[in-house]
């Protein structure tokens, strides 16, 4: 299933000069800057690909189930890092100014005293409905950030149901969520479209596999790696989870649907697609920092509650780029 | 491939128990780490994992009939050579070393950073650590894995052990995926 405008959009991508130019400027397919045009000008998107080639800053996610944040800073300023909380996104996130050797080999990580994630993944989990007692699904949970910080929030009780398709990256996923010790979890190698629930789940999220379009910052092969047709097949794969995603939650629940990107074909036309098939969700607000959702397309005309979403510009709020949504399903009338 | 997830059977049980008494652990741990033990193994596969899950996620699997990828406490894996101890099962037992004086050795801080590259050491002048498999903890008593404690062939070297690493946290950097 794809929106019913998805095809139209992508044939609007055409190439000016504006665009062919810096498309070689900074080395992305064109139709990746005619978007961001569409969206942000030309002014704000040379700010954008700026942004871009800087390095994407490091962050570190404090397990305050089994260390005292205080006390993780204290260790790893003594080992000479230089740490700074990021209180907007999160109250267990720093931004690791200075590092004398690579975060991911100190005892400390080895320990499981901190995850290696960034800012605005770490928000949308906050943005999450978490409480102790809770069924949790994280649908596409590896390698394991935003499933270990589920678990941290909810202070390792209620139950984490984490599911992952890929072979390689759920091994990952296991070692993480031992590495942090976490227990009250089950770990599915399976599909997550062709799960037996059926509205099973008190809280539920889908951050969804994408283009990865918005860690460019990260890995700069993101700006080439993808054609539009690659783009409408990432766009049908995440219709067709949230669908299922929908269909797994209890009544009156929500979840929280997430893409690392920056395209709207994986954001905002997700939702939209969602909204006009389904007349049973809701779109709720989420107290996160980010932009609103963007509500018009290359003269489409989305769902005004697509407003309520949230994004995130490299370039704005500094970090990752992502789109974030939640939903809440209605219940029997 | 057929995967199977069900309760141990006693010998495997007392297998483990045996394991955790040769660590001079208390009746009453040992039975705390041997109770609700569950085995994943896959059909014609060489080992089985060992979990140690709360009843309520049996309860969900059992209402599922889907078998899991992993699940709980993993406590470790029965295979060829025996009952091999996870890093997860480590940490459960690394408070044990200070108050009830199991079969630990603590590494000073250039030792603890050895280890922790699966490198084997020479304990120097240590004739007074416990022999065979035991916990290995930092001076902070955080588990840092587990190793196996030999005399050296060396009849020079009577006085010094070799620790050599059978599982450290440096694998979860190396293998852990």
């Amino acid at each position: 299933m794809e929106h019913p405008y998805i095809k139209d959009i992508l044939k609007k991508y055409n190439k000016n000069n504006i665009i062919i130019n810096l498309s070689k400027k900074y080395g992305y397919e064109p139709y990746m800057i005619a978007r961001y045009i569409e969206i942000l000008g030309t002014e704000e998107t040379e700010m954008l690909l700026e942004a871009n080639e800087k390095p994407l800053p490091k962050s570190l996610r404090c397990n305050n189930i089994i260390i005292d944040c205080n006390k993780l800073e204290k260790r790893l300023k003594n080992k000479g890092f230089r740490l700074k909380k990021l209180t907007r996104f999160s109250p267990y996130i720093y931004l690791i100014e200075h590092a004398p050797y690579s975060p991911g080999a100190t005892h400390e990580y080895l320990l499981g005293y901190y995850y290696l994630q960034g800012p605005v993944s770490a928000s949308i989990v906050h943005g999450m409905d978490l409480k102790r007692n809770y069924l949790i699904l994280d649908m596409a949970a590896a390698p394991g950030g935003k499933a270990t910080q589920i678990l941290q929030l909810i202070e390792d009780k209620g139950i984490l149901i984490a599911v992952e398709k890929n072979k390689r990256r759920i091994k990952s996923l296991r070692a993480n969520i031992q590495r942090m010790r976490f227990k009250n979890y089950i770990i599915y190698h399976y599909d997550n479209r062709k799960l037996p629930f059926k509205e099973e789940f008190d809280s539920i999220l889908l951050d969804a596999p994408s283009t990865g379009e918005g860690i460019i910052r990260k890995d700069p092969r993101r700006k080439t790696s993808r054609t539009p047709f690659d783009l409408l097949e990432i766009h049908r794969l995440q219709v067709s989870m949230l669908l299922k995603a929908v269909e797994y939650l209890k009544p009156e629940k929500t979840l929280v649907y997430a893409a690392c990107s920056l395209a709207p074909e994986e954001g905002e036309l997700v939702i939209d697609t969602i909204l006009k098939k389904l007349n049973n969700i809701d779109i709720i607000p989420m107290d996160i920092p980010g932009d609103s959702g963007i509500s018009e397309y290359f003269g489409v005309q989305l769902d005004s509650r697509i407003s309520m979403c949230k994004r995130f510009w490299p370039h704005r709020q500094g970090f990752e780029g992502f789109f974030a949504c939640k939903i809440r399903k209605r219940g029997e009338k | 491939m057929n995967k199977k997830l069900e309760k141990l059977n006693e010998y495997e049980i007392n297998f483990i128990k045996l394991f955790l008494s040769k660590l001079k652990l208390n009746k009453n741990i040992i039975e705390k780490y041997t109770r609700g033990l569950w085995g994943l193994s896959i059909e014609g596969g060489t080992h089985k994992d060992i979990f140690k899950p709360k009843f309520n996620l049996i309860k969900f699997i059992e209402k599922y009939n889907m078998i899991p990828y992993s699940l709980g406490l993993y406590i470790g894996l029965i295979g060829r050579r025996g009952f091999e101890p996870s890093l997860p099962l480590a940490h459960e037992l690394a408070p044990f070393c200070k108050s009830h004086n199991i079969k630990c050795v603590i590494l000073n801080i250039f030792e603890e950073k050895k280890f922790l590259y699966g490198k084997t050491i020479i304990l120097q002048n240590r004739e007074n650590v416990p022999m065979g498999y035991v916990l290995v903890v930092n001076r902070f008593y955080e588990a840092l894995g587990w190793a196996i404690i030999k005399r050296p062939n060396n009849k020079y070297w009577m006085q010094n052990r070799l620790l050599r690493p059978v599982r450290d946290l440096g694998w979860y950097l190396r293998k852990g995926g």
